[in-house]
């Protein structure tokens, strides 16, 4: 199975270097895909959801990808979008460099989220990608430890494997 | 008494670390138990053993606590000072067959 990753900024994994960390490709935003900055922009691509209580409805309507989420809050907010998500083909994206970048209790409380988001996403049938998105080259991380986190969230071995490969039906289509 | 079954994994930093191996080994120490915690630390044990060359090293940890290991190095990103970003690159059960793997 070919495991695939998507990085925030250019030049920060070279296609040898991502092989070394075990991945097939690794997307990079701008020339691989471009993140969805508005609804009317959000067909085939991947959105970011920051803030509590935004209307996400759009995005999905428009043929959004995948919804990235940012916080706790927006990990508990992807319940209320689930069925619409499933209706409309989108998927969840677990954003592991804002893990990297959480320290202490708050990145307990990520973790506790995104496993409690993972699990709903999972028992619905929704698609699952896992990517770091890394902005800096510190954020990078290998197959073999995303899928470690993957498994810290209360995914199997076999399903952290699926959620990289799908990574290339996310990022390969904005 | 049954012996522990060993994991060797073959770590990369993101930038050269200039750090001796005792010196290495007590800041990633510390930086796991930062992560994991007081009650998993020993399930993990983690330690340094060597350093093939100026920016990877190797860390031995128990079997049992491979995976937290692995999720450990994932979610360090300082040694003592330096900010730096850790990746695993290759882990296996002796440490002669990860070299050679690393190598190749």
């Amino acid at each position: 199975m070919n495991l695939y990753d998507a990085v925030r900024s250019a030049n920060v994994v070279s296609s040898d270097f991502g092989r070394r960390l075990g991945f097939d490709k690794v997307f990079e935003e701008s020339k691989d895909f471009k993140l969805a900055s508005d609804a009317g922009s959000s067909n085939g691509r991947p959105v970011i959801l920051k803030a509590k209580g935004e209307n996400i409805t759009a995005y999905l309507k428009n043929g959004a990808s995948a919804l990235i989420p940012q916080n706790p809050e927006a990990y508990a907010e992807i319940g209320k979008y689930a069925k619409q998500m499933l209706d409309y083909g989108s998927a969840v994206v677990v954003d592991v460099s804002v893990i990297e970048n959480a320290y202490g209790t708050y990145r307990a409380l990520l973790l506790g989220k995104a496993s409690e988001c993972v699990a709903l996403i999972e028992r619905k049938g929704i698609g699952l990608g896992i990517a770091t998105l890394a902005a800096r080259s510190t954020e990078v991380l290998s197959s073999i430890q995303l899928i470690a986190i993957a498994k810290t969230l209360g995914i199997g071995e076999d399903g952290a494997r699926n959620a990289l490969a799908f990574n290339r039906k996310i990022f390969s289509m904005g | 008494m049954i012996r522990d079954k060993k994991r060797y994994i073959l770590v990369e930093a993101s930038s050269e670390l200039g750090l001796q191996k005792e010196e290495l080994d007590k800041l990633f120490k510390q930086a796991m138990m930062a992560v994991v915690g007081q009650l998993s630390y020993y399930e993990v044990s983690p330690k340094v053993v060597s350093l093939p060359d100026k920016n990877s090293f190797v860390v031995r940890c128990r079997l049992k606590g491979y995976d937290k290991a692995l999720t450990a190095t994932a979610l360090i990103k300082r040694l003592g000072n330096l900010e730096v970003g850790l990746y695993t690159i290759k882990s296996s059960g002796t440490i002669k067959a990860l070299m050679k793997g690393a190598k190749a």
